[in-house]
């Protein structure tokens, strides 16, 4: 088989589709032939960076990304639902003996009532009750509701 | 078991072609992507393939040979949509995110120089290299004498490696 032949012939010997005793005469040939074996080494290398490179659509992991997001978003919510819990149940108490503001936070819902209100308006603190004295209608308004509602209707202020 | 699956669906078992689109969605939107390294047409030709493939399928005569009739209807609507459209430079949400896959500058590079063969030379060399296909399945897909992909798969090669080579990668 001369060089000819077997540079037709190469790219299927590289892949092993040729009929068994072409492909061992190929072989043969390349044994001997420097040039032809350069091409054939050539090539291989181009066939084997191509198939050690894989190239894959990027597809988008939606479902493990819609998981990730999930976990997140009931976590916003835990956070959300404790820290609403912890400024609207909290409670402001003025000491009028020593003088001093002392705060409290409660877990659980309580109610609010005139005397609390009334405590935060005979306060001293003149920048706290210009703030009071600003929302006072809606507090007056919503006298019965208890403090959360109370609390998120001033939010959307 | 993929023949009788194929058998079962032609019968009109939508279980049996659930299956087989499972199997073969993913084949087939690669194949597409490595072939037109656009990731938007992949996934539209790729869910033709699979619309056609479920309508079409009373009129494949051998289920052995399911393979490479489906490669055929991608094929084709790869080079129905390629046929009158220019070529045009990789979108960027194309490209392999870089900092994320090992060997990023070489795969970048043969993915831009996939991008410069003609879109016959890029179909064979992806048959070939990466989905694995005899010349024989190659030739009867594409409809053309094993010699001519042959060939063509040649001169694909050739001129990737001289153009990876002419960006400077060694050992190609």
């Amino acid at each position: 088989m001369d060089c000819e032949a077997v540079k037709e012939k190469l790219i299927a010997y590289i892949f092993g589709e040729l009929p068994e005793s072409v492909q061992r005469e190929v072989g043969e040939h390349l044994k001997v032939c420097k040039s032809c074996n350069a091409e054939c080494k050539s090539l291989v290398s181009i066939v084997n960076t191509l198939r050690d490179n894989w190239i894959s659509a990027p597809i988008k992991k939606v479902r493990h990304r819609t998981r990730i997001s999930v976990i997140r978003s009931i976590g916003y919510v835990i956070a959300g639902v404790l820290l609403v819990l912890a400024i609207f149940n909290s409670r402001f108490h003025y000491d009028g003996v020593t003088q001093s503001w002392e705060v409290t936070f409660s877990m659980l819902p309580r109610t609010v009532d005139e005397q609390y209100i009334q405590e935060v308006l005979n306060a001293r603190d003149e920048r706290l009750l210009a703030v009071f004295a600003e929302i006072i209608g809606q507090l007056e308004a919503r006298w019965a509701d208890n403090f959360y509602t109370m609390s998120l209707y001033l939010e959307r202020r | 078991m993929r023949e009788e699956w194929v058998l079962r669906a032609q019968q009109g078992d939508k279980k049996a072609f659930d299956k087989i689109a499972r199997e073969w969605y993913p084949k087939i939107l690669n194949y597409v992507y490595r072939a037109t390294l656009n990731m938007e047409l992949a996934t539209e030709i790729t869910q033709i393939t699979m619309v056609q493939s479920y309508f079409k399928l009373q009129q494949l005569r051998e289920p052995r040979y399911f393979a490479t009739w489906i490669y055929k209807i991608a094929t084709n609507l790869i080079f129905d949509h390629l046929r009158d459209k220019q070529r045009e430079p990789l979108a960027l949400d194309d490209i392999i995110e870089p900092s994320f896959t090992p060997n990023w500058e070489t795969k970048l590079a043969i993915q831009q120089a996939l991008n410069q063969l003609s879109d016959k030379e890029r179909t064979v060399v992806v048959m070939k290299i990466y989905e694995n296909m005899k010349f024989r399945e190659i030739a009867e897909v594409l409809d053309e004498p094993e010699s001519t992909i042959k060939t063509r798969l040649y001169n694909g090669l050739k001129k990737l490696k001289q153009i990876l080579e002419g960006w400077g990668m060694k050992e190609v």
